[in-house]
């Protein structure tokens, strides 16, 4: 009987040293529940909105002490600042942050584009509680005495359209910053690629170079982990096997038990995130956002985000390949990505389109959810490049019309 | 003078120098003096070939004859013209054997010919066996295939970019070449299996399509220049001639190019080669665009400088990492004005024109709405 016992003991080992016995990958994993739910709550946490409190653990401390000694500086020698990140880099909750401990901080809403000269000081005076002021002379005059002052205009981009006689609004604001920066700390601040743009056309180089350039570069990943932790608290985050598996990771969950299993599934799901992010804080919450399956108690179901490689076709001479563009479309996305934001309208004079096919076009890259809808407060219906396809954007603009974008 | 009719005038001087020692021999010196002129006048008179026999050796010895005895300067002469004699002969043989050797040469070399054709033909109806014909279709098949996955490579694969796709086209018609290069051998190795008939086959059909397809064939070589000196590639803006417009196909015998009109044109490489071609893009997708605007000569130019360069850097055709230039120049003959030069480069060499025509069309708005025209 003993014997028995012995050899059953053996064969057990056996089985074991040889993981013979191991569980298979499915009864390791985490399935789906089917009592999950989205709770709204939950959903507002990874909320898209600049949040300056927040912003305060993304790894932007060094960029924050530096904002602080530009502001020492101004006072010794006046001059302006030209903030540069691209869309998602949490450049709103960086300059929210920034200018928490400077006095007579005042931030411009972003609220509409500014078409015309007139536009323009309204929107200055109204912000900045200046009366009695009718024109462009009368808002310098105001600027340039009394109290000093710290003016944010973020996404000066608004203020140009890529037609004839599309950049006097920006030549305003150029003139007022110039004639002012005496007395106001001006914070401008930049997307990437309008500035890639303005910076390559000749004759705006000399705007943008006056301002002191300030660039907010992508975030370390540890700053983006501890940011996703944060906003998760108090959930815990549960990982699911991916859509499609690798080779390398089916034989690493082979090999792992179901705590170690998690830890692969976590550290694929992460390196995803990290890989779709590219350092923009706002592109991970999405993928984060993407990957939720649902919530059960304190349990997030995370399934990684595949986004979609078909998007990221052009149509050929052949024909309009499956979820791919037409090269007018493209031209419509380079437009509305120079701009930060473009209604119809604008659109139409921006490509010169004279029997008006923007409306079309808009519709079929919202279709394919190439663009979505900003209603800005004041204003047009205007359109936005979807953040989810931003860097693939970009590199069909390079592939398909040699946008040699490149950074400072 | 040939060894041949060397040869006869050496045994004319020798039947004439012993007929004239025969006649010296019974007669006495005076006589013999006498015959010897009559002979050798009878000599000189035999017409041209003779007309060596008057060379100086036979003036000595008509000399020698009329001085000494006439026997025995004959018999001298005579020993002399049969040494002359020999010699010619000793080589009449050497070029008769050299005639005979040549001879055998071009037998021997149409026996061979007979025998390599025949041999040729042997294989090929060896070759041409079930079992062979079989791996030979499916390498057929194999190099249409090869052929279709490379359009499809080149043309539709997802993600391809504009840039890339060019690029792959550039090399497709050097990839086309190899595949068919390896196609042909292999069926020919295949059919012709004994290797001596291989190469001599190989090197006959290449001589005959030669001589066949002339024309073809200089095209051809046109086309092997042009796909590895690559003058220009697939994509490019060229003018040939008086056609201008994209090239979309370069063949081995000929090049295609798609015109502003959308006419497609087919030329041959050997034309191509032989004329000058103005390449505009030079295997970069973009390239210059220049358009001309005619002002009155009194147009105040800060005003056209300007809605020009603003017309130019808002198209969405301009490639704005390159940077505009606006040039002036006065045309005073008629028509007079000034033209406008407005150059810059667009995103890509298909939009040469779209551009031009936007500036244009916005440029001359302003004008019209300036009251400019």
């Amino acid at each position: 009987m003993s014997q028995i016992m012995s050899l059953q003991r053996l064969v057990k080992w056996l089985q074991v040293e040889l993981k013979l016995s191991a569980p298979k990958a499915h009864d390791q994993i985490e399935e789906l529940p089917k009592d999950v739910e989205k709770p709204k709550e939950y959903l507002d946490s990874f909320s898209l909105k600049p949040n300056p409190s927040l912003y305060q653990l993304l790894g932007r401390d060094k960029h924050l002490d530096e904002l602080k000694q530009a502001y020492a500086n101004w006072q010794k020698v006046p001059f302006s600042l030209l903030v540069i990140g691209e869309p998602g880099c949490g450049l709103s909750s960086f300059l929210l942050a920034g200018i928490q401990d400077m006095e007579h901080a005042v931030i411009i809403p972003d609220d509409r584009r500014i078409h015309n000269s007139q536009e323009l000081v309204t929107v200055l005076s109204e912000a900045l509680n200046l009366t009695q002021v009718v024109n462009r002379k009368k808002l310098i005059g105001q600027l340039s005495t009394g109290e000093k002052r710290v003016v944010v205009f973020e996404n000066i981009e608004r203020l140009f359209l890529r037609t004839l006689g599309g950049f006097q609004v920006l030549e305003d604001l150029r003139t007022i910053v110039n004639q002012t920066q005496k007395n106001v700390f001006w914070i401008l601040s930049i997307n990437r690629y309008p500035r890639y743009y303005l910076k390559q056309i000749s004759g705006w180089r000399a705007f943008l170079g006056n301002a002191q350039p300030f660039e907010l570069g992508p975030l370390g990943e540890e700053s983006i982990n501890e940011t996703i932790a944060m906003r998760n608290m108090p959930y815990l985050p549960v990982f699911l096997k991916p859509a499609k598996i690798s080779v390398t990771l089916q034989r690493s969950i082979n090999q792992a038990d179901k705590a170690g299993t998690q830890e692969v599934l976590k550290e694929d799901f992460y390196r995803q995130l990290h890989q779709f992010a590219k350092g923009n804080v706002s592109r991970a919450l999405l993928f984060w956002l993407e990957s939720i399956m649902g919530v059960r108690g304190e349990q997030v179901f995370l399934k990684p985000y595949a986004p979609s490689k078909t998007l990221n076709r052009i149509k050929t001479e052949k024909g309009m390949a499956p979820g791919g563009i037409s090269r007018e479309g493209l031209f419509v996305l380079e437009a509305i990505f120079q701009h930060g934001s473009l209604s119809v309208e604008d659109l139409d004079n921006v490509l010169r389109n004279s029997e008006q096919t923007a409306d079309y076009l808009i519709n079929e890259l919202l279709k394919d959810k190439w663009i979505h809808r900003r209603r800005p407060r004041r204003g047009q219906q205007e359109y936005q490049i979807n953040m989810m396809y931003q860097s693939e954007l970009r590199k069909m603009l390079a592939d398909e019309f040699n946008r040699q974008e490149k950074f400072d | 003078m040939s060894l041949i009719a060397r040869k006869n005038l050496i045994e004319m001087k020798l039947l004439a120098t012993l007929g004239l020692w025969l006649i010296c021999l019974p007669i006495s010196a005076q006589d013999t003096t006498d015959t010897t002129r009559v002979i050798l006048q009878a000599v000189d008179s035999t017409g041209e070939q003779v007309e060596a026999a008057a060379s100086r050796q036979t003036q000595e010895l008509i000399k020698n004859v009329k001085e000494q005895s006439g026997p025995t300067v004959a018999r001298d002469a005579i020993k002399t013209i049969r040494e002359d004699l020999d010699q010619v002969d000793e080589e009449l043989k050497a070029e008769e054997k050299q005639a005979e050797k040549v001879d055998n040469i071009g037998l021997e070399v149409v026996d061979k010919t007979k025998e390599t054709f025949l041999r040729i033909w042997n294989a090929m109806k060896e070759g041409l066996r079930l079992e062979n014909l079989i791996p030979m279709i499916v390498m057929l098949f194999l190099g249409l295939l090869v052929n279709h996955l490379l359009k499809r490579w080149i043309g539709t694969e997802e993600n391809t970019p504009q840039k890339v796709r060019l690029r792959r086209l550039r090399w497709y018609p050097a990839f086309r070449l190899t595949t068919w290069t390896i196609v042909i051998v292999t069926i020919a190795a295949l059919l012709l299996k004994d290797p001596e008939a291989f190469w001599p086959a190989l090197t006959a059909l290449a001589i005959g399509l030669g001589l066949a397809i002339k024309d073809g064939l200089s095209n051809m070589l046109g086309g092997l220049r042009l796909i590895f000196e690559q003058p220009y590639q697939i994509g490019d803006r060229i003018q040939v001639g008086e056609h201008y417009g994209e090239v979309t196909r370069i063949g081995l015998r000929s090049t295609q190019i798609t015109t502003l009109d959308d006419n497609l044109v087919t030329i041959p490489n050997a034309r191509i080669l032989n004329d000058s071609v103005s390449n505009a893009n030079a295997g970069e997708t973009h390239c210059m665009a220049v358009v001309r605007i005619w002002l009155p000569l009194n147009m105040n130019l800060d005003l056209a400088r300007t809605t020009a360069h603003e017309a130019a850097i808002t198209s969405r055709f301009f490639n704005f990492d390159k940077g505009v230039k606006i040039l002036f120049q006065d045309h005073i003959e008629e028509p007079s004005g000034t033209i406008m030069k407005i150059k810059a480069y667009v995103l890509d060499a298909k939009y040469e024109k779209a551009f031009e025509a936007d500036v244009t069309e916005t440029v001359k708005r302003v004008f019209v709405a300036s009251g400019v025209y």
